[in-house]
Parts: structure tokens; C-alpha cells; sequence
């Protein structure tokens, strides 16, 4: 269908979710409980439709006084008696019997009224099951009323008052009258709330299917994010780096060895370990070597403020706020309470494609678990949609993964079993030699590149920061390096005895 | 807000003489442009049909208020007329009538006016009337 043949609500995030728009003269129904957002949407949908699309428009009233729809669109940054000031806006307070009466008027006051500013767009609020004048069934009913707003060629928007949810709801005789069907739901999450909108039935025209999350906002109004799991663009599901030459380097001394010169371009990184191995560390050398090298980062820290990270990175000799003040990193914290997913994800896109950092860095990726539930496909759905965007952008990502067990693993994501969908896996262990827990780093897996799995020591040196030590160590170092054990990893090593230590590699 | 201020506004206004015109311009500035049936109207602002008829006549011929011409329809559009030469001065009015204490002052005033104005009709008790 032609762009000009749809009609853009303007509404942030709806038009992209509609495809476009909704096709011009389409009847749609707004359905939803009290509470859900079905005013706010219809005033929006005139508003803009105004103001940034030169359609004038009429809004009907059966409850809500003008005045207050008024002061309350002033919330939003909507000036609606300016609109009415210009004569591209008129509020009609009506009765619903009216209301019905007067559309099936050849000479409808109401639609000469709408007539005379030339307007485009209807928005009638709060219409309840149409009962038939003369007795008929409800679904005759709405499509006359449908017949007599299609009559004027405008788009209209009619806000259905629901108490049912769910099946029942969606069993409605408008429903099958109204071109465009689009349904408002508040649920409980935990104990917070969520909102969602889902384009139940649209003629015409192809649209996003299934409930994407939406929240209103002061000064703005509504904020639509399509659900995570929506397929984007077929660039995006495609992309992938080939350039088999290009690496990313670590910026971790001696880890660049380990991995063939440093990470692929674009390829997905995790780094898997309890807490305290040393995961934040390096994800702030990668940071740092990046912008050593003038590339940008990006770093999404779900557990610790913006301050603390500051702090860390300084106590390794990192001054990561002069990396921001100079645009070659970004901070972005988020703190995981009442997550809304399609938001969070739809604000990494919006970082993304406005700073275009060339790293990424994800701490951390456990934290997502917790919230959204390692059961559901939610996490991995979500890991999924991260994973094809830093794709698309061509940005080398390490994401952190705190797994529980302290010493040695029996499985690399526990319950989060999205191993399979990354390029590199790194192990960060603590391992007990004597009286001390030393650090352990293995190269569990690098996709297209060969590796060694062998496990090696690191450590974190304050003021310099991580880094892995040669397996042979000096000799004036009086402990026994990983060479002289066997079985590091398996939570019981054993000692080598001297003659069978290999030799370094 | 004074009497003296509610009493100058009344009289440059001019028209307003019963209650019930008040609420009906209280009702229209809260819905300026409502398409209702008389009956309906009078639910809204609680009076007596015959009252709001007559209450309708006097702002509509002060040109505070346009109401659709009579039709076939039985509703009929009301669209306030703020614009009017009255205009600054229903506004004003309007402003303090949009409390409880300021809408029973301009009440008080206006029965005040009913009841010593040459033009009295022996209307005695409004307040009755009044919701």
C-alpha cells in the first residue's frame, strides 16, 4: 500500500508497529478496561494528527468534560485550545444516544460541524455496546454507526468501553464490524504493572502481530516499544562479520594470545564467572583499550551505579568519566527493578544507533535472568534480539555472566541456556591452591578460530588491572604455577609430581 | 473577590438575571460546544425545563451562547461565544463562579438584584430551584 494511502497516528513507536500507518478511512477500535490508556491514545492520535499532519480533527465526549481533557492533555505538552484557537481541533460534549441518532442523519449537525474545519480525523471516546434502536443485535448497530463516520471519509478511532478481558473481549460484535482492532491491556507483573498494546486486526495492510509494551509519559504521551522478540529488519537477522582478518583486542595483557589476536569484529563475547573473578575488570580494560585505539564503547551496568563503576575503574588506573567527557565511552545504567523489556531493549537500540559504539560491553547478562525468569523464552528471546543488533551495528560484544559456583563449574550458563548463540565463551575461576583463591582464566570456546582450552593464571594488580600470566612463571616467583596441577578446574586438583610437569608452551 | 467586584461584573454583563444562567454558562464554559437535547441540558445543570428554555433564550439573544438552528434533530449544538463583546467580562465572572463559595456569591448577588431590581418578577425563591 502507498505511504499516502496510510494514515500516521504520529504516536511514538505505534506507526512502526502499524507498518506505516493505518489505511485512510479505516474504522478502528480502541479496545480496553478502564484505565488502560484508550483516551490518552485517541486525543494523541487527533492531536497529532493536527498538528503534525496538517488533518484537522474532532474529538467526541460522552463523560469527560472538555475542560479537564484539556488540562489533562496539557500534561502531555498537547495545547488543545490552541488547536480549537486555529479551527483544527473541535471537542463536542454529546450523549451517547445522540451521538448514535445523529450518524444515521443524512444532514448530521455533528459531521457538518467536523466538515467545517475540513477534518480528517475522529476520535470518539468512551462508546459502550451499541444497543439497536429498534431492537436489533449490537453488531447492526456499530455498523451503521461505522457506515455513517465512513460516509465523511474521515479515519476514526472509537475508544470502547470494556469490563471483559481476555477471549470474552475479544468475542465483541464491534469487533467484527471495526477495519482496525487495536487492544489496550494492564496486567500485573510481580507487583508492579504492565501496559501492552497489540494490533489485534488491521484491513489493508500488514502490521506487527503480538503485545508490545507501552507506557505514558508526561510531557510526551504515549511510548510504544515493540515487543523484543518482533523481527526487525532482514539486514539485522543477516548480519554477521566475515572479515576473518580484523581483531578486537582485549586490552587485557596476555589475553590477546589466548585468543588469536583478540575477538572477531562483531562477534558475541561471554565471560562467565562468580562474582569477584574479575568480569567488570575486564569488560573496563576492554573499554579502555578500545578507546586507546579511538573506538567507542558502550557499557550497560545493571548492578552497580554509574558512580561505583567510575570508582572501579579508577582503583585499576582507568579514568573512564575522562573517556565519556571525550565521547569514547558511554554509561548507561539501568537498575533492574520493574524491568520492561521492550523499553530497555528499545533504548539500547536508541544508544546504539545514535552513539554507535564500536564495543559493547553487558554487565550483566545474569542480571537479565533474574528479572525476566530463566524459564520463560523471555531471556532468551531478549539475548537473541541484543545479540542480531550489535550484529547489524558490527559491534564486538562481551557480556558478563555471573555463574554461582565458587569453585569450578558443572555448567558454563546454569539455567540460561543461550551458550549456543555466542561466538566466544571465556571461564573465569577461582581456584584454591594452599590457603589462597587464585585466579583462573580458560578459553572455553572461540567460533572460527582454534583454542587451546588451556587454563591460565591471572591476576588483578591495583592501579594496573587484570592480567594473565605466562604459564611458566619466573623463577624467583616462589609459587607452583597451574602447569605443576592437574585437574584445576574440577574443584579438586592435584599436584603434579616434579617430573611430570610439562614443558612451557 | 468582592461583592462589590461580583456586582460590576453583573452589571456590565447586563443579561444575567436568574441562577439558572449562571449554571447554564458555568455548564457551556466547562463544555464549550455540546450537542444535547433540552431535557438532557436540564439534567446537567438541575432546573426546570421551562427554566432552562428560558435561561437558554437570555444568553443566547446577549450573544454569550449560538445554538444550532431547529431541525429535524432533537439535539441541538451549543457553542460558547467567549469572543462576544461580553466576553472579557462573562470570563471574569466565570472565573469566580468556578468555586463553591464564588458561585453562591454571584447567586446571592444575582437574587440580591432579583428581588430590590425593577425588573423583578416576584420570583421569590430561586435557591429552591438551585442544586
Amino acid at each position: 500500500m502507498p505511504e499516502s494511502d496510510l494514515v500516521k497516528t504520529g504516536i511514538k513507536g505505534l506507526d512502526e508497529i502499524l507498518f506505516g500507518g493505518i489505511p485512510r478511512g479505516n474504522i478502528i477500535l480502541l479496545a480496553g478496561t478502564a484505565g488502560t490508556g484508550k483516551t490518552t491514545l485517541g486525543v494523541e492520535f487527533v492531536y497529532r494528527g493536527a498538528r503534525q499532519f496538517n488533518e484537522p480533527g474532532v474529538i467526541v465526549l460522552f463523560e469527560v468534560a472538555p475542560d479537564k481533557l484539556i488540562r489533562d492533555a496539557a500534561l502531555f505538552g498537547w495545547d488543545l485550545r490552541e488547536l480549537e484557537r486555529d479551527g483544527r481541533l473541535k471537542m463536542v460534549f454529546t450523549t451517547r444516544q445522540v451521538f448514535q441518532q445523529e450518524l444515521l442523519q443524512a444532514d448530521s449537525v455533528l459531521l457538518a460541524e467536523a466538515a467545517e474545519i475540513g477534518a480528517r480525523r475522529i476520535f470518539v471516546d468512551g462508546l459502550v455496546r451499541l444497543p439497536e434502536p429498534n431492537g436489533g443485535e449490537p453488531r447492526e448497530a456499530f455498523h451503521l454507526l461505522a457506515e455513517g463516520l465512513h460516509r465523511e471519509n474521515m479515519t476514526a478511532m472509537l475508544a470502547l468501553e470494556s469490563t471483559m478481558v481476555g477471549p470474552a473481549a475479544a468475542r465483541a460484535p464491534e469487533e467484527f464490524v471495526a477495519d482496525t482492532i487495536i487492544q489496550l491491556t494492564i496486567e500485573p507483573v510481580q507487583r508492579a504493572v504492565l501496559r501492552s498494546v497489540e494490533v489485534a486486526k488491521s484491513r489493508g495492510h500488514e502490521y506487527a502481530l503480538g503485545r508490545h509494551s507501552f507506557r505514558i509519559v508526561n510531557g510526551q504521551g504515549l511510548e510504544i516499544y515493540r515487543r523484543v522478540q518482533a523481527p526487525r529488519s532482514l539486514q539485522r537477522e543477516g548480519s554477521a562479520a566475515f572479515d576473518t582478518t580484523a581483531r578486537v583486542a582485549t586490552g587485557i595483557p596476555g589475553l590477546d594470545e589466548l585468543v588469536n589476536g583478540g575477538y572477531f569484529v562483531a562477534s558475541t563475547t561471554l565471560v562467565v564467572g562468580i562474582s569477584g573473578a574479575g568480569k567488570s575488570v575486564m569488560a573496563l580494560q576492554f573499554i579502555a583499550e578500545g578507546a586507546r585505539r579511538g573506538e567507542r564503547s558502550l557499557m550497560i551496568t545493571l548492578d552497580e551505579p554509574p558512580g561505583q563503576v567510575l570508582r572501579n575503574a579508577q582503583s585499576i588506573g582507568i579514568d573512564l568519566q575522562s573517556l565519556i567527557d571525550r565521547r569514547l565511552a558511554h554509561l548507561w545504567y539501568e537498575p533492574p527493578q520493574e524491568f520492561e523489556i521492550d523499553r530497555h531493549f528499545a533504548q539500547i537500540e536508541a544508544i546504539v544507533e545514535d552513539f554507535k559504539p564500536q564495543r559493547v560491553v553487558i554487565d550483566s547478562l545474569s542480571t537479565y535472568g533474574s528479572s525476566l525468569g530463566a524459564t520463560e523464552r523471555s531471556f532468551r528471546d531478549f539475548f537473541h534480539a541484543i545479540v542480531a543488533l550489535m550484529k547489524e551495528h558490527q559491534v564486538t560484544a562481551v557480556y558478563n555472566h555471573e555463574n554461582p559456583e565458587m569453585l569450578g563449574m558443572s555448567s558454563m550458563m546454569g539455567e540460561f541456556k543461550v551458550s549456543s548463540l555466542v561466538d566466544n565463551i571465556i571461564l573465569m575461576n577461582w581456584v584454591e591452591l594452599g590457603d589462597t583463591f587464585r585466579h583462573a582464566l580458560t578459553v572455553a570456546k572461540m567460533r572460527g578460530m582454534p583454542t587451546s582450552r588451556t587454563t591460565h593464571e591471572c591476576e588483578v594488580v591495583n592501579g594496573e588491572g587484570m592480567k594473565v600470566l605466562p604459564r611458566r612463571l619466573a623463577v624467583a616467583v616462589p609459587s607452583v604455577p597451574f602447569a605443576g596441577y592437574l585437574g584445576l578446574i574440577s574443584r579438586a586438583p592435584e599436584r603434579r609430581a616434579p617430573k611430570e610437569v610439562p614443558e612451557a608452551s | 473577590m468582592t461583592a462589590k467586584r461580583i456586582g460590576d461584573l453583573l452589571d456590565r454583563i447586563e443579561c444575567l438575571r436568574h441562577p439558572c444562567d449562571l449554571d447554564l454558562l458555568l455548564f457551556f464554559s466547562r463544555h464549550p460546544r455540546a450537542y444535547l437535547i433540552t431535557e438532557r441540558l436540564a439534567e446537567y445543570v438541575g432546573y426546570e425545563l421551562p427554566q432552562v428554555a428560558q435561561s437558554l433564550e437570555t444568553v443566547i439573544t446577549a450573544g454569550l451562547l449560538r445554538r444550532s438552528p431547529d431541525s429535524t434533530h432533537p439535539a441541538r449544538l451549543y457553542v460558547l461565544t467567549p469572543g462576544s463583546t461580553r466576553g472579557g467580562w462573562l470570563s471574569s465572572l466565570l472565573r469566580i463562579a468556578a468555586t463553591r463559595k464564588g458561585r453562591l456569591a454571584v447567586i446571592h448577588a444575582l437574587k440580591q438584584r432579583q428581588s430590590s431590581g425593577p425588573s423583578a418578577d416576584g420570583e421569590s425563591g430561586p435557591v429552591a430551584a438551585v442544586k
